[in-house]
């Protein structure tokens, strides 16, 4: 696993930082999902839609970033954009793990490094993207934003005890995954 | 230099200059192979170059937006134009006849308050907006209803503009088999 030891820069959360994120990077969000060609134009703007209030949620509840604040809104649009393209296609399918409640959230499974034995990006997306919804959530916060796990727990309103269990079970599934071959 | 080169250095150009460059309109004018490389290094500018500055109406659209208001509303308000005005202009804009203005205005009025999904609009009908609210196209700011957890649909405002409730007559208007109107309004994407 590797994680920065530097603090990334908190942002404030008060609207004018908002204000300004937002609307820089408003265009720019919807060039950039236009340019995949895997939306028509009403399609994108429900996923720039997305994208934004979901930032915005994220910088009020005072979200830190550990990639600067454009790369990790390139890197959420790339998220929304697959869960969206996937649930408009009916393709999205995703492991529950039986007993677990079905969650129909979007894929937030990006990667950007190495998270334990796990390794290369693409895989690190797969596995992040089988997960539990909550499971999901929770790495991806965790490992590829760099949150730590009490922070984990603010951001998505569960208790630090929860964020806990629900880390051990999410690791633990992994392990299942890769080593012990199970699906 | 390769018609794809050419086409993302156009690309880098207008958009440092803050001209707006269309990434779709810029896809369209490449074969359907050379599409993915052309839409890739076109994410690679927008990754690389600082994000232009936004327009004073983008900003407008913002904090409405994160006030919780319709950022149309406001955009029109702006505007100093009523309803009726923006509905007859865009009624022109998209050749409707007369006869079916008020059908425009019940659409025009969902929209205007996040109650339309967005995917279902045409991009006649954005390219309209946009023209008569006088904005470049990628910078109007609009809303539809927020998709929740279980994939329902839920409008992102719970307020709409006071005043603006749906006359006897637009309801009237609406007529029992979908038609030219509708489509545009729910016909999308495309």
């Amino acid at each position: 696993m590797r994680k920065e030891t530097t603090p990334a820069p908190r942002l404030s959360g008060n609207d004018h930082d908002l204000d300004t994120v937002v609307a820089e990077y408003w265009e720019p969000v919807l060039q950039w999902i236009r340019s995949t060609g895997r939306v028509r134009s009403g399609e994108a703007e429900e996923v720039r839609q997305e994208v934004f209030l979901r930032v915005t949620r994220e910088i009020r509840s005072g979200m830190q970033y550990r990639l600067p604040i454009g790369a990790a809104i390139y890197r959420i649009t790339n998220w929304t954009l697959q869960g969206y393209v996937a649930t408009a296609a009916g393709r999205r399918e995703r492991e529950r793990p039986v007993g677990d409640t079905p969650i129909n959230e979007p894929v937030d499974h990006g990667a950007q490094v190495a998270i334990d034995q796990v390794g290369q990006d693409e895989a690190v997306e797969e596995i992040f993207g089988r997960l539990h919804g909550q499971e999901g959530r929770l790495m991806t916060l965790h490992y590829l934003e760099g949150l730590e796990l009490s922070e984990v727990a603010e951001v998505m309103d569960i208790t630090a005890n929860n964020a806990h269990q629900i880390h051990h079970r999410a690791k633990k599934r992994i392990h299942q995954w890769l080593v012990e071959g199970a699906t | 230099m390769s018609g794809i080169d050419a086409l993302e250095q156009e690309f880098r150009r207008e958009y440092a200059a803050g001209r707006h460059p269309d990434a779709a309109a810029f896809l369209e004018r490449v074969p359907e192979q050379q599409r993915e490389e052309l839409g890739r290094r076109i994410r690679e500018v927008l990754a690389g170059e600082p994000p232009p500055d936004p327009a004073p109406e983008t900003l407008l659209m913002v904090q409405a937006m994160l006030r919780g208001e319709p950022p149309l509303l406001q955009l029109r308000a702006s505007r100093g134009m009523s309803r009726d005005e923006v509905v007859s202009q865009l009624r022109d804009e998209l050749d409707i006849e007369p006869a079916k203005e008020q059908r425009v205005a019940v659409y025009y009025h969902e929209l205007e308050t996040g109650q339309l999904p967005l995917a279902g609009i045409r991009d006649r009908v954005f390219d309209a907006v946009a023209k008569v609210m006088g904005v470049a196209r990628a910078s109007l700011m609009l809303q539809g209803p927020e998709r929740t957890a279980d994939g329902t649909a839920q409008p992102v405002f719970a307020r709409a503009e006071p005043g603006a409730e749906m006359s006897l007559d637009a309801l009237a208007a609406m007529p029992g088999e979908p038609d030219e109107v509708d489509d545009l309004f729910t016909g999308g994407p495309g």
